[in-house]
C-alpha cells in the first residue's frame, strides 16, 4: 500500500463528466489523552479511481462500513479527501477553495438517506423549494417562484395545493418525494443518492425508484445511486461499482456485473439476497462469507477481502495489494487470482 | 443569496425543468399547514394549569404595569404621621412604617422585579443563542475556545462578580440588569450549542451545506428554529430564577437601591417588622410567589407541548 | 394442541390523537416447531401483535383489548405479572430489531447472558458461565471463552444481534419471537444469523414467529405466513400457498413490487397510495383505494374477515374485486406524474 499504484480505470479529466482520480479521505481518530499515540486512521475511502458518463446512473453497492457513504459525501465535497482529485465536467472540485465550492454547489445535489431527518421541520415545503431554487435563480418572487415551486411538486408527483405543509404532515415516500424536489430545485447535472428508499415500505419503495429512473431519463441527468441491496441497485443503476473496505472490487455494465459476476464477494451479495420464493429459497446453495466486514481502522493487507473469502488466499495475495483491471471488455475486477478466477469456477451465474 | 453569479444563472440549460400547462395555482386551493408551533400551542391549550398560569402571570403584568396610574398615591410619597397601618378601605394593602400604600409599592416593585427578569432573560437569550450555535455550528478549535471562555465565565463565583462590578462602578440597577445577564447567558448559550452539535449531525443541515447556503443562512434559518423549543422552556424559567437572584441581591443591599423597591426589596423591609406589621411581607410575598408559581407551571406546561415524546400521556 | 393459539386479538393505542387501533382483531396458530412469518409494512401491527403476545405494550396509552392467547393451556394476555414472568424469558424469548441498543452498554456480556438463566433455573455460576460459552460457540463468536467476558461495545453489529440470538435461546424457550431479526445487518450477515435460528430450531424443535416486511426472508425460513396490513390479516397459509397462489390483491401486488434479481425491464411495479391510516375508521377492504383489481362495487360497513379455503388457505375477501385475474394484467404500468398522491395524514 505504501507505493502509488497506477490506475488500471482510464481516466480522462478533460472529456469525461465525473472523475474520481485516486481518492482517498481518511479520517484521523486524533491521540490518546496523556501518552498521545495515534489512536489510529480510519480509511474510509482508500483509493477510488471512477469515471461516471454524463447522462447514466452509477449504482455503487456495499455493506455497511464499506466507505460508500464517505464516498458519496467526498464527491459532494462535504468532507474533503485527504488526497485525490475530483472533477466535474473539467473542473477540479477538490482544488477549490471553500468560497469556490459554495458557488459550485447548484451543480451537483444530494438525496439523502432519511426523509424525516432530511427536511428541515420548522420550513414549509414553499419555503424549502423556494430557497433552493434561489440559489441557481437569485432574482425570482413572488408568483414566479410559486409557480416554479408548483412544477417541481408536479415532477415528483405530488399535488402542488400541498405546497405550504409542513414535513411532518407527510408520510415517508411523500417526503422522500419533496427531498428529491429539493435536490432538482438548483437544476443540477449531477445527483448522488445516497440509499434514497431504504428507510421506506417496500410499496413504496418502487414508487420512488421509478420516479428517480423517469426523472434522470427525462431530465438528462446523471446520477450516483449508492445502495446495499444490490437488487434495487441492479433496477436502476447502468454501471454498478461494487465496494469493500474503501476500495471498488468491482466494476462494469449492470447487466454484466448481475449476471456474470467476476469478483466472488459480488457473487455472494448476490446468492445472499433472499428471494421471494420458497422451493428454491429452501433448496439453492448459497455462498456464505466468514463473520461481519472488517473494520476500516485495520483493514487487511494485500487482497482485503482475503479473511472472509470462502477460498483461502496465499501468502502473496495476503501481502500484495491488486488492482482493478478489465478483466472482460468493460468490465473490471481487482486482479486478484483467488477471489476472481475461483468464483468463475465455483459457481454458475 | 445574492452571492451566486451570474454565470450560474446562465448553466441552466442542463437540467430545464419541465413546463406543465397550468403552473400557477390560486391562493384559495392551497391547504394550509400546521407548524410545529402552531400544534404546539394547541397541545399547550388543552393542559388547564399551563393557561391559568399563563392568565394569571398576565393578569399580574397588567396589575404591575396599569395598576399605579389607577391609585391615588404614590410610592414615594411618605406620611410619617400615618405610619404603618393595616389594610383599609383607603390603603388596600396597608402602608408601611413611612406610611408610603404598600399596593402601589408592591405594584411598582413588581413592575421592576418583572423588568429584571424579561430584561436579564432576552439579553441572555440573545447572546447565549448566538453564541451557543456559532460555536456548535463551527465546531474544533472555535467551539473549544468559545466554551473555554464560557467555563472561565462559569468558575467566577456570582457575589464576588457582582460586589467586584458593585465596587467599581457604583450602585445601579442597569448594572444588576448586566451582571445577571452576563451570568444567565452562560448556561443558554451551553444549551443552544449542544443542540446544535445534535442537529449539525441531521441530514437536513447537510442538504443546506450542499445547497452551497451561507454559514449565516444556516445557522439563522436552519439551526436557531429548531433548537427553539427546549430555548423556549429554559427562558420561561430562567426569568424566575432571574427575579430571584435580584431579590437576593436586594436582599444582600446590593440590589435596587430605596427609594426604588421591588418585590425583593418590599419583602426584605417586611421580613425585619415581620411580627408587627405582618402585611409588609404578606403581600409582596404573595405576589412574588404567586408569579414564581405560574412562569414555573407555564414552564412545565411548554415543555411538554412543545417536546410532545417527553409529554405524560 | 397448538403451541399457542391466538383469537381475535386487539390492542389500541389512546392517544391523545384519537384511537389507534393496531391490531384489530388477528388469529393465528402455532405448533411446535414450527416457523410463523407474519409479514406487513410500517404500521401494519405487525410488531404490535408480538409485543401484546409478551405483554411489552405500554400501558398506557396501549391497551390489549380483548382476545385470547393460549399458550400450552394458559391465557397469556390475562395471567398474573407473576406468571407472566416465568414464561416470559424461559419459555419464550425475543429478539428485538437494533442490536445496537438491545444489550445493556455497562455490563458484560456474560453477565447479561447468564442473568436469565440464573433466574430460571437453578445453577451455580460456573456452569452457567460454562454454558453462556457454549451458546456463544453456538452462534458462531470465535474464542467464546474469552470474549464472554467482554462489553457490548467491543462487538460488531452483528456479532451482538449473535449475542442476542445467544441471550434468547440460552433457556431453551418453546417459542422465540423475532422482530426484524436481520433487518439492521447487511445481507451477507443475514444469512448467517437466519441459519444459526433455523439450526436451533431444527436442533431444538423451538417455534418461532417470525416479523419481517421482507418477503425474502419470510420464502426462506417460513412454514405459515400471515400477511398483515391495517391492523388486520389480509391472508394466512403455508409459504407455498401465499407465495405461489396468493389470492388477496394486496399480496399479489405486494410479490410484484419487489425488485428483486428477477425483474427485468424498465418500470417495477408500484402500488399506488399510501397504506392506511389506522387512527380512522376503516370500512370495508383497508386495501381498497389501492386495490389494482376491477371492482364491482364499493366494499362498506364492516372490514371483511377471513374467509377458509379447503386446505387451510385462508385470505380476507371483500368479494367486489375479480382476484382471479393475474395480476400482470391489472397492475399499473407506471408511476406517471399525473397520478397525484394526496398528502394524507402522516402516520
Amino acid at each position: 500500500m505504501s507505493e502509488h499504484v497506477e490506475p488500471a480505470v482510464p481516466v480522462d479529466p478533460k472529456n469525461d463528466f465525473l472523475v474520481l482520480d485516486d481518492v482517498h479521505t481518511h479520517f484521523d481518530m486524533g491521540k490518546t489523552l496523556l501518552t498521545r499515540e495515534s489512536k489510529g486512521v480510519v480509511k474510509a475511502v482508500d483509493g477510488v479511481t471512477l469515471t461516471v458518463k454524463e447522462g447514466e446512473i452509477l449504482g455503487l453497492v456495499g455493506e455497511s462500513g464499506c466507505g460508500k457513504s464517505t464516498l458519496s459525501r467526498t464527491v459532494m465535497q462535504l468532507i474533503r479527501p485527504t488526497s485525490g482529485r475530483i472533477f466535474l465536467e473539467g473542473k477540479e472540485l477538490s482544488a477549490l477553495s471553500d468560497t469556490e465550492i459554495r458557488k459550485e454547489r447548484i451543480n451537483f445535489q444530494m438525496i439523502f438517506q432519511d426523509p424525516y431527518a432530511s427536511l428541515n421541520p420548522r420550513m414549509t415545503v414553499l419555503d424549502t423549494l423556494s430557497e433552493a431554487i434561489r440559489t441557481r435563480h437569485p432574482n425570482v418572487k413572488g408568483d414566479a417562484l410559486r409557480s416554479r415551486v408548483a412544477e417541481l411538486l408536479r415532477t415528483v408527483g405530488l399535488n402542488p395545493n400541498q405546497m405550504k405543509r409542513y414535513p411532518h404532515e407527510f408520510s415517508g415516500g411523500q417526503r422522500q418525494r419533496v427531498a428529491i424536489a429539493r435536490a432538482l430545485a438548483p437544476e443540477p447535472k449531477l445527483i448522488i443518492a445516497d440509499e434514497p428508499v431504504s428507510a421506506l415500505d417496500v410499496s413504496i419503495q418502487s414508487q420512488i425508484l421509478n420516479l428517480l429512473k423517469r426523472l434522470t431519463r427525462e431530465m438528462g441527468l446523471t446520477m450516483i445511486f449508492i445502495s446495499h441491496d444490490l437488487s434495487v441497485v441492479r433496477y436502476i443503476a447502468d454501471r454498478i461499482a461494487v465496494m469493500y473496505l474503501g476500495r471498488i472490487l468491482e466494476l462494469g455494465e449492470a447487466s454484466d456485473v448481475v449476471d456474470h459476476p467476476l469478483h466472488i464477494y459480488t457473487r455472494a451479495l448476490m446468492s445472499a439476497i433472499p428471494r421471494p420464493d420458497p422451493t428454491s429459497e429452501k433448496t439453492r446453495s448459497r455462498i456464505v462469507l466468514q463473520g461481519d466486514p472488517p473494520s476500516p481502522m485495520n483493514p487487511p493487507e494485500g487482497c482485503n477481502f482475503w479473511p472472509r473469502s470462502p477460498i483461502e488466499h496465499d501468502e502473496r495475495m495476503k501481502h500484495e495489494e491488486p488492482v482493478l483491471t478489465e478483466i472482460r471488455p468493460n468490465h473490471f475486477a481487482t486482479n486478484c487470482p483467488f477471489c476472481v478466477q475461483a468464483a468463475a469456477e465455483t459457481v454458475p451465474a | 443569496m445574492t452571492d451566486h453569479s451570474e454565470t450560474a444563472v446562465l448553466g441552466n440549460e442542463a437540467a430545464p425543468l419541465p413546463k406543465h400547462s397550468a403552473s400557477e395555482i390560486a391562493e384559495e386551493e392551497l391547504v394550509e399547514g400546521s407548524s410545529l408551533w402552531k400544534d404546539a400551542w394547541s397541545r399547550l391549550k388543552k393542559n388547564k394549569l399551563a393557561v391559568a398560569s399563563l392568565v394569571i402571570f398576565l393578569l399580574i403584568c397588567v396589575f404591575c404595569v396599569v395598576g399605579p396610574f389607577l391609585v391615588p398615591y404614590n410610592s414615594q410619597e411618605q406620611d410619617l404621621f400615618l405610619g404603618a397601618t393595616g389594610p383599609s378601605a383607603e390603603h388596600w394593602f396597608g402602608t408601611d412604617t413611612l406610611g408610603r400604600d404598600l399596593l402601589v409599592r408592591t405594584m411598582e416593585g413588581g413592575r421592576i422585579s418583572l423588568m429584571v427578569g424579561l430584561v436579564a432573560t432576552v439579553v441572555s437569550l440573545l447572546i447565549g443563542v448566538i453564541y451557543g450555535a456559532t460555536a456548535g455550528y463551527l465546531g474544533g478549535k472555535v467551539d473549544a475556545t468559545m466554551m473555554r471562555f464560557v467555563d472561565l465565565l462559569y468558575a467566577l463565583p456570582f457575589t464576588i462578580f457582582v460586589i467586584l462590578l458593585m465596587v467599581a462602578f457604583g450602585r445601579s440597577m442597569w448594572l444588576m440588569f448586566v451582571a445577571i445577564g452576563c451570568v444567565e447567558w452562560l448556561s443558554m448559550a451551553r444549551i443552544v450549542r449542544s443542540g446544535v452539535l445534535g442537529l449539525k449531525k441531521q441530514e437536513f443541515v447537510e442538504a443546506a451545506v450542499s445547497l452551497g447556503y451561507s454559514h449565516k443562512r444556516i445557522i439563522l434559518r436552519h439551526l436557531i428554529p429548531n433548537v427553539l423549543g427546549p430555548v423556549i422552556v429554559i427562558a420561561t424559567l430562567t426569568v424566575p430564577a432571574v427575579m430571584l437572584l435580584e431579590a437576593f441581591l436586594s436582599f444582600l443591599g446590593l440590589g435596587v437601591q430605596p427609594p426604588n423597591a421591588s418585590w425583593g426589596v418590599l419583602i426584605n423591609e417586611g421580613q425585619q417588622n415581620m411580627e408587627i406589621f405582618p402585611w409588609l411581607l404578606m403581600f409582596p410575598a404573595f405576589f412574588f410567589a404567586l408569579t414564581l408559581f405560574c412562569l414555573n407551571f407555564l414552564g412545565d406546561g411548554l415543555r411538554d407541548a412543545l417536546d410532545p415524546k417527553s409529554a405524560k400521556d | 394442541m397448538a403451541l399457542l393459539e391466538v383469537k381475535d386479538l386487539r390492542t389500541s393505542f389512546y392517544t391523545r390523537d384519537g384511537i389507534v387501533r393496531a391490531v384489530d382483531g388477528v388469529s393465528f396458530s402455532l405448533d411446535k416447531g414450527e416457523t410463523l412469518g407474519i409479514v406487513g409494512e410500517s404500521g401494519s401491527g405487525k410488531s404490535v401483535t408480538c409485543y401484546s403476545l409478551m405483554r411489552l405494550i405500554p400501558e398506557p396509552p396501549g391497551r390489549i383489548d380483548g382476545g385470547t392467547a393460549m399458550f400450552d393451556g394458559q391465557d397469556l394476555l390475562t395471567m398474573s405479572k407473576k406468571e407472566l414472568r416465568k414464561i416470559r424469558g424461559r419459555r419464550i424469548s425475543m429478539i428485538f430489531q437494533d442490536p445496537m441498543t438491545s444489550l445493556n452498554p455497562f455490563l458484560r456480556i456474560s453477565t447479561q447472558l447468564i442473568e436469565s438463566l440464573r433466574l430460571h433455573y437453578d445453577v451455580d455460576k460456573k456452569t452457567a458461565i460454562n454454558k453462556a460459552i457454549a451458546a456463544l460457540e453456538e452462534v458462531g463468536i470465535p474464542e467464546a471463552a474469552k470474549r464472554v467476558h467482554n462489553y457490548p461495545h467491543e462487538f460488531s453489529g452483528g456479532m451482538r444481534q449473535r449475542v442476542m440470538i445467544a441471550m434468547a435461546l440460552i433457556t431453551e424457550p418453546d417459542l422465540l419471537i423475532a422482530d426484524e431479526p436481520t433487518t439492521a445487518l447487511d445481507v451477507t450477515v443475514q444469512a448467517q444469523i437466519m441459519d444459526i435460528i433455523k439450526k436451533r430450531q431444527e436442533d431444538l424443535g423451538t417455534a418461532v414467529i417470525l416479523i419481517t416486511h421482507d418477503l425474502g426472508v419470510v420464502a426462506g425460513t417460513c412454514d405459515k405466513v400471515n400477511v398483515m396490513y391495517g391492523g388486520r390479516m389480509m391472508e394466512s397459509g403455508t409459504a407455498e400457498q401465499v407465495f405461489y397462489e396468493a389470492k388477496h390483491p394486496y399480496t399479489r401486488s405486494l410479490q410484484k413490487t419487489i425488485p428483486s434479481l428477477q425483474t427485468k425491464g424498465e418500470e417495477l411495479y408500484t402500488i399506488p397510495g399510501l397504506p392506511p391510516d389506522v387512527s380512522k375508521p376503516i370500512h370495508g377492504c383497508a386495501f381498497y383505494p389501492r386495490c389494482p383489481y376491477p371492482k364491482t362495487g364499493k366494499p362498506e360497513g364492516d372490514r371483511p374477515s377471513l374467509v377458509e379455503m379447503a386446505d387451510g388457505h385462508c385470505y380476507a375477501d371483500c368479494g367486489f374485486c375479480d382476484s382471479s385475474a393475474p395480476i400482470e394484467t391489472v397492475l399499473p404500468k407506471s408511476d406517471s406524474p399525473d397520478e397525484v398522491e394526496q398528502a394524507g395524514a402522516a402516520e
